[in-house]
């Protein structure tokens, strides 16, 4: 087991992110979550090198441990080579596509009687979309009319596609597994609310 | 306030492609330079839509609304450029307009010229470039470095005219956003052009303070400037009030968490500074790129790589390496003991004594380690003499004078303790200029 649970956070390493569309990816996923003791092992593999696995409504990949992720990051490219635009629209994403999702599913959890497999580690997430809150793409377009031009913005969308933070569908966007896996979603959820916070209190910056 | 470089930022993904794969455009050296030139060209694309003589008119207007102060409306234009077809002159206005040239106020419809149309207009003017020869040209692209921003005070009054039409159009936009801005335009104008906006009243006020003295007759321009001023003041109390009272109450919702809408206008309204952040303090937390090979990335640098492999390839000229030298290989060449040999040798063939000899071999050293090492390859010699019967020339073999003298003789004396008894002893030699040595003696 020590050699499929080396070749399972090998594997984990490479993608990220486990697509739960894909069915290689989900047979790898089912095969995690299914033993604990090799989720464990992959999970002890990657913490030793600075890695966290994490599931997050059944969806699993790896991100960096907090404590590791200091200095790289601290830069204004980071190293998913995403700007200020990339950022903007992450984010805007996030609160459309996630935060409510998020909210709704701690409420879930919050209340299930005790000794029930919490809804946030995974497996009884059921895999189809339909409870995935979406956004058509026209209604992005219009949001962001102001500040980017179409083609800005279809390159800008591009990237996060790549990256795996949004999957579009005929036209329409969902979040992707990259935006449930490696996002801190608490400090997501402090940034975008201390952002409001201080819109509402109207501070303007230093001149 | 809009920058001027704001008015046409090129696509960062179309200019990624246009780049060898993984370069930033940061990271090319004269980025910086290009893209400060970007707003001018984006002027000067706009005047070359459709023929020279479009190009032509369009200057025409250009450099008759330059001359006059104050803002335009149609008929104004149709009076100070009588000299164009209305139908051809309407649709001119409008290209320029749509090019930047000019700029549209929505409350009375006039136009005025932008800063940066003028000021770019003005430059081109004051290079001169009819009639320059070569040389002119080049002297003159060297001058303009130095050129610096020196005004004639003969157009004070233009240039606050131009201050003033520059700080209405603020105005305009302050009232515009309080009037009927979203509330992420409200957070916008709140945190960013706040401070923008009174960075710019203050570099109106200095540039009104250097430029009083000789300026009494523009008073009513001074009066409206301050009108302007105060305008653009009350619009932003008014709107600090406005945001004031879209209370906190307007971002919870009942037990959904906050309100989608709030959150969105908060996150559209941030400055780049602060959404950067979000990423950069690790809430997005990638793993570092693996070392492998993405076909992707291989599919880009392919593609990439084949138009710049067959331009080198068609500007290669093959030439043929040096050839390498065949020559024999003496023993001189590769050993060293042999090397001092051969000097030896040859400098005895032209009957040199001893003490030749002994400094031919040591003058050549650079300190004393190199004198260490000489000496180390004539005992070496001297030892070749002894056990094979190395020759220098027939019956001539090599003999380093001096006692024999046991490292332990050595120890516990000084470094000039040493030289000393070695010298007493016969092993060292004082040659005169150039220190110590030891003596080489050659037994025939």
């Amino acid at each position: 087991m020590s050699g499929r649970a080396a070749e399972l956070a090998n594997v984990l390493l490479r993608l990220g992110v486990l697509d739960r569309d894909d069915p290689e990816q989900a047979a790898l996923r089912e095969e995690l979550f299914g033993d604990d003791a090799l989720y464990e092992d992959v999970s002890r593999r990657l913490r030793a090198v600075g890695y966290e696995l994490v599931q997050m409504l059944g969806h699993v990949g790896v991100r960096l441990e907090r404590s590791a992720a200091v200095e790289p990051l601290v830069t204004a490219r980071n190293n998913l080579g995403l700007d200020a635009r990339h950022v903007r629209l992450l984010v805007y994403l996030w609160v459309q596509l996630l935060y409510r999702h998020l909210k709704a599913a701690l409420r879930e959890e919050d209340d299930e009687p005790r000794g029930r497999t919490q809804t946030l580690l995974g497996l009884e997430e059921p895999d189809n979309h339909d409870d995935e809150p979406t956004l058509p793409r026209a209604e992005l377009i219009a949001e962001f009319g102001e500040f980017l031009s179409k083609t800005a913005l279809k390159g800008a969308l591009t990237t996060l596609k790549k990256q795996r933070f949004v999957i579009e569908e005929r036209g329409v966007l969902r979040a992707g597994p990259a935006m449930y896996v490696l996002i801190d979603h608490e400090r997501m959820e402090e940034h975008v609310v201390g952002l409001a916070r201080r819109g509402a209190l109207a501070l303007p910056e230093e001149p | 306030m809009s920058s001027p470089l704001d008015q046409a930022p090129p696509d960062h993904d179309e200019l990624l492609d246009g780049l060898a794969s993984g370069l930033l455009p940061e990271q090319v050296p004269d980025w910086p330079r290009a893209a400060s030139l970007l707003p001018i060209f984006g002027l000067a694309r706009s005047l070359f839509s459709r023929s020279p003589a479009d190009t032509a008119l369009k200057l025409i207007v250009l450099l008759a609304l330059a001359k006059v102060e104050g803002r335009f409306s149609r008929e104004r234009i149709r009076t100070l450029v009588p000299h164009l077809a209305e139908d051809r002159l309407e649709a001119v206005v409008t290209s320029l307009y749509g090019g930047g040239w000019l700029e549209l106020r929505a409350s009375d419809n006039t136009y005025r010229l932008r800063p940066l149309a003028l000021y770019t207009l003005s430059v081109l003017l004051a290079a001169d470039f009819e009639g320059q020869s070569n040389a002119n040209l080049l002297i003159r692209a060297v001058e303009a470095v130095a050129f610096g921003d020196r005004v004639d005070q003969g157009t004070t009054g233009h240039l606050l005219a131009v201050l003033l039409g520059e700080l209405e159009t603020q105005a305009e936009q302050a009232r515009e956003v309080l009037g009927r801005g979203t509330p992420r335009q409200l957070i916008r104008f709140s945190r960013h052009e706040v401070g923008e906006q009174i960075r710019y009243v203050t570099q109106v006020l200095s540039t009104i303070e250097e430029r009083m003295d000789a300026s009494s007759e523009h008073f009513s321009r001074l009066v409206r400037i301050h009108e302007s001023l105060q305008q653009i003041l009350r619009a932003h109390e008014g709107l600090s009030r406005r945001l004031a009272e879209w209370s906190l109450k307007r971002l919870e919702t009942s037990d959904a968490g906050y309100s989608l809408a709030a959150l969105c206008d908060a996150v559209l309204g941030a400055s780049d500074d602060e959404l950067v952040q979000v990423v950069a303090d690790g809430t997005v937390r990638a793993p570092a790129p693996s070392v492998c090979l993405v076909t992707e990335r291989l599919l880009t640098r392919h593609r990439t790589a084949r138009p710049t492999m067959a331009k080198e390839k068609a500007a290669f000229v093959y030439e043929p390496p040096p050839l390498p030298d065949v020559g024999e290989l003496a023993l001189e060449d590769i050993d060293p003991v042999a090397r001092v040999a051969a000097l030896l040798a040859s400098l005895l063939e032209q009957g040199a004594d001893d003490t030749t000899l002994t400094r031919a071999v040591l003058s050549s050293a650079d300190d004393f380690a190199d004198a260490v090492y000489q000496l180390t390859l004539l005992a070496r010699l001297e030892g070749r003499s002894t056990a094979e019967g190395v020759e220098l020339a027939p019956g001539v073999v090599v003999r380093l004078s001096g006692q024999t003298v046991a490292a332990r003789d050595l120890v516990g004396m000084d470094r000039e303790e040493a030289l000393q008894t070695l010298t007493r002893l016969g092993v060292l030699v004082d040659v005169p200029g150039r220190g110590l040595h030891s003596t080489l003696r050659v037994q025939r």
